[in-house]
């Protein structure tokens, strides 16, 4: 019996629902786990880690920018953003963005990643926030807040500009740059994106202008009076709002555009063969997948499959469908009573289950399945003996079978 | 937490045949039970229509041209401008023997020390100039100083006239009396007298310098107010008040304008608009440009007599006098003009080499054919 995993799915049966109490999701047909792993979980990995490394981001640009001013200070902890104006950048100017981010986001369309399996190790191989992401995120939002300093900075040396009136081009330079970053990131660009940001960006200047014309004496010390309606009218606020920025962005977009250019990431070409027409998509698909696998060196019943089922529960449920037939074959020339500690046994009952509905039913998601892999088909034209083999299976399985899928859950 | 998920309402009725697959949970066999289906909206299914764009050289290319054709006559713009701006800057802190406001550096502030400092200026000024007095390693943005002011106070609040707030310890009260500005801001406010006089063939005429319209309309207007009452009589007002320690004269004394008395005095006013860097400069007094025909400052000999009573050299502070002329972007600075000259032409630079790029592998890509 599984004692731990990373996410539980229950599949909800007539055996009870103590699967499903026990999991974190509750599914009601197996041809469902499909689209859970490979599409929705692929979504929320790649959603949640983009968005996490970028909370990290706008919080250590946005500090910093308090560091950076003491040194001209003299290291007192004076800030030159009001108080108020500070609290409500995190809470309000720059939340919903990412929050909107983190929850429409889709960097690659859902038909790609069902046909594209091997999508999935994006997730599985932390592809998106691990050590060097991090690190690089980091040194970029170090960066970014020495560029949203010290260019008002420089501006500014040596002129008679006084504390807050320093401090809000700063303020307002910073969620500029900070909501054109997550711009940046997003891959997919809906109404309601744009929508939150343009949002943001209105609110924070609605709710300066009111704060600074209604706030004469409420704040000690800042009490900023007419702060950003001055700042409003003076047009060095403007040019340095245009060119901070910019500058600060640059070498990030630069990157980007290379690596979209030049990279070869698998989620690269998963991207880029969304943009293509219906027809050629096919096309492409195929030739990326008969490259992984001859590339892999793993031809259909190839004995180096095994190494990715045997290593961990956690190739399992990948395997079988990157390699059905390999899974079967290898079913076939197995021992067929699967034990209860035998995970592998279990693995192959869920893929067979699917396989057999999915070959049941036409569905369009099958289709390349049906493609590549004769052997899936053949299942159809002998049933007597795989179809056989499964129905006296099916009882057996089916009892204590019944125990383990009414309890048990996929291990991710 | 368990989530009912069932993507696929066609896929419902799918015959269970010998497979004997149960039905989804939530669904029923009565038409009453309620469904807990999720709606089949746009929005809850993720389906809304969506601009996927991918950042490519061939995308990004146009943004880096445009750029860089707007950056840089912009640049261009600003940087002639700045050039246009004539200033002219005296430090006469006096800390070298050969100054003649050496023999002020140990000044006391009950001994009063004048100086004279003779310049020449090269360029005339033509349009209005700008009398800036600057102070150097001065913290005017410490935190400790920033905070120690009483802003209801000098809004004319009777109750924190005589009670100002704790923020402005230790220079709240003295001798048992309410001090009025309370705290450090105004206890240091810059106390030096500048004049200025044009020396031609021997006579020195005094340059006529306006001191109204220096503080911003609305500190002197809406921030900074006197007690309630008689504008005329403002001694009776602060009675029950003290002058701030370091103080030569009290707050009611400044000037004998009624109008620039008391807490709406400029010079208190520019004062205690706290400086945001260590290095400052502030408004001291205007010069009008008399007629069209004449430049505001000829090109020539000046004098700047000085009463110095501000004393910097305990913190190795330096005092400056600065005459600018100003633009509408503010003082001479060429900082912005070359930033934006020179962002614009590595923007263009940038957008040249993405061309390149572009041209010779842009449309390897949507082949999908990277050799591995």
């Amino acid at each position: 019996m599984i004692q731990a995993a990373d996410v539980g799915i229950g599949i909800s049966g007539q055996e009870g629902m103590q699967a499903v109490m026990a999991s974190d999701f509750a599914i009601s047909r197996f041809k469902h786990l499909k689209k859970l792993l490979l599409v929705h979980g692929h979504w929320c990995y790649s959603r949640l880690a983009k968005m996490v490394i970028y909370f990290f981001y706008k919080n250590v640009c946005y500090v910093n920018l308090l560091f950076w001013y003491q040194f001209f200070c003299g290291f007192s902890g004076s800030t030159m953003v009001d108080y108020w104006q500070m609290i409500f950048f995190n809470l309000f100017f720059t939340s919903v963005p990412p929050l909107l981010f983190g929850v429409l986001d889709k960097d690659v369309s859902a038909e790609t990643l069902l046909r594209l399996p091997e999508l999935y190790k994006n997730g599985q191989n932390s592809e998106i926030y691990n050590l060097s992401t991090f690190i690089i995120t980091m040194l970029d939002a170090f960066y970014q807040s020495l560029v949203c300093f010290f260019v008002p900075y420089l501006m500014y040396k040596d002129s008679d500009i006084d504390v807050f009136s320093f401090g809000n081009p700063i303020n307002t330079i910073s969620l500029l740059t900070i909501l054109l970053h997550l711009a940046l990131e997003t891959r997919t660009w809906t109404v309601l994106q744009l929508v939150t940001m343009v949002c943001s960006v209105a609110l924070y200047f609605i709710f300066s202008v009111i704060y600074n014309a209604a706030c004469l004496a409420c704040n000690p010390p800042t009490n900023p009076y007419w702060i950003m309606e001055r700042q409003l009218q003076d047009p060095i606020f403007y040019l340095l709002c245009l060119i901070t920025p910019v500058i600060a962005l640059l070498p990030r977009l630069l990157i980007s555009s290379l690596r979209g250019t030049f990279g070869a990431s698998l989620i690269l070409k998963a991207q880029q063969v969304d943009k293509l027409p219906k027809e050629q998509q096919d096309l492409e698909i195929q030739k990326l997948r008969s490259r992984k696998e001859t590339a892999s060196g793993a031809p259909v019943a190839s004995p180096a499959s095994n190494d990715d089922l045997d290593q961990s529960i956690s190739h399992l449920c990948v395997s079988p469908f990157l390699h059905p037939a390999a899974a079967l074959s290898h079913r076939d020339t197995e021992d067929q009573g699967a034990s209860p500690s035998d995970p592998l046994g279990k693995g192959y009952y869920f893929f067979n289950r699917w396989a057999e509905e999915e070959s049941a039913a036409p569905d369009s998601s099958a289709g390349p399945f049906f493609g590549h892999h004769p052997l899936v088909a053949s299942r159809e034209t002998a049933p007597g003996q795989d179809g056989g083999k499964l129905t006296r299976d099916y009882p057996n399985n089916f009892n204590f079978g019944s125990h383990r899928r009414s309890v048990s859950s996929v291990t991710l | 937490m368990a989530v009912n998920y069932s993507a696929k309402e066609e896929a419902d009725g799918h015959p269970s045949g010998g497979v004997g697959v149960p039905g989804g949970g939530a669904v029923g066999g009565g038409g009453a039970v309620k469904t807990r289906k999720p709606d089949n909206t746009a929005f809850k299914q993720q389906r809304l229509p969506a601009w996927q764009p991918i950042l490519t050289a061939g995308t990004v290319l146009p943004a880096f041209f445009i750029i860089g054709l707007i950056f840089i006559p912009i640049g261009i713009g600003i940087f002639v401008t700045s050039n246009n701006i004539r200033e002219y800057e005296i430090d006469y802190t006096g800390t070298e023997p050969s100054s003649p406001c050496n023999k002020c550096l140990n000044v006391s502030w009950d001994s009063p020390c004048t100086c004279t400092i003779n310049f020449t200026l090269e360029h005339s000024f033509e349009s209005n100039v700008f009398m800036y007095y600057g102070l150097s390693n001065f913290y005017q943005n410490h935190r400790r100083y920033v905070k120690s002011r009483d802003d209801s106070q000098l809004n004319g609040d009777n109750s924190s006239l005589h009670n100002p707030s704790k923020e402005c310890e230790p220079y709240r009260t003295n001798e048992d009396k309410p001090i009025a500005p309370c705290g450090a801001i105004a206890n240091s406010m810059f106390n030096d007298t500048l004049e200025l006089y044009r020396i031609d063939n021997d006579t020195r005429t005094p340059i006529p310098l306006i001191k109204k319209g220096i503080a911003w309309w609305t500190d002197k207007n809406v921030k900074f107010r006197n007690p309630t009452g008689d504008g005329n009589n403002l001694t009776a007002l602060f009675q029950g008040t003290t002058k701030p320690v370091n103080w030569p004269k009290p707050v009611y004394m400044l000037d004998p304008e009624p109008d620039n008395n008391g807490f709406i005095n400029e010079d208190f006013i520019v004062w205690m608009r706290t400086a945001a860097l260590p290095t400052f400069r502030k408004l001291y007094r205007l010069i009008e440009r008399k007629n069209n025909f004449q430049p505001t400052l000829q090109a020539g000999k000046y004098s700047l007599d000085i009463a110095y009573n501000y004393p910097v050299h305990s913190f190795d502070g330096r005092k400056r006098m600065i005459l600018s002329t100003i633009s509408w972007m503010g003082g001479k600075n060429p900082f912005l003009g070359i930033a934006y000259i020179t962002v614009g032409s590595i923007c263009f630079f940038l957008g040249v080499v993405l061309l390149f790029i572009h041209h010779k592998y842009g449309n390897r890509n949507t082949s999908a054919d990277i050799p591995n």
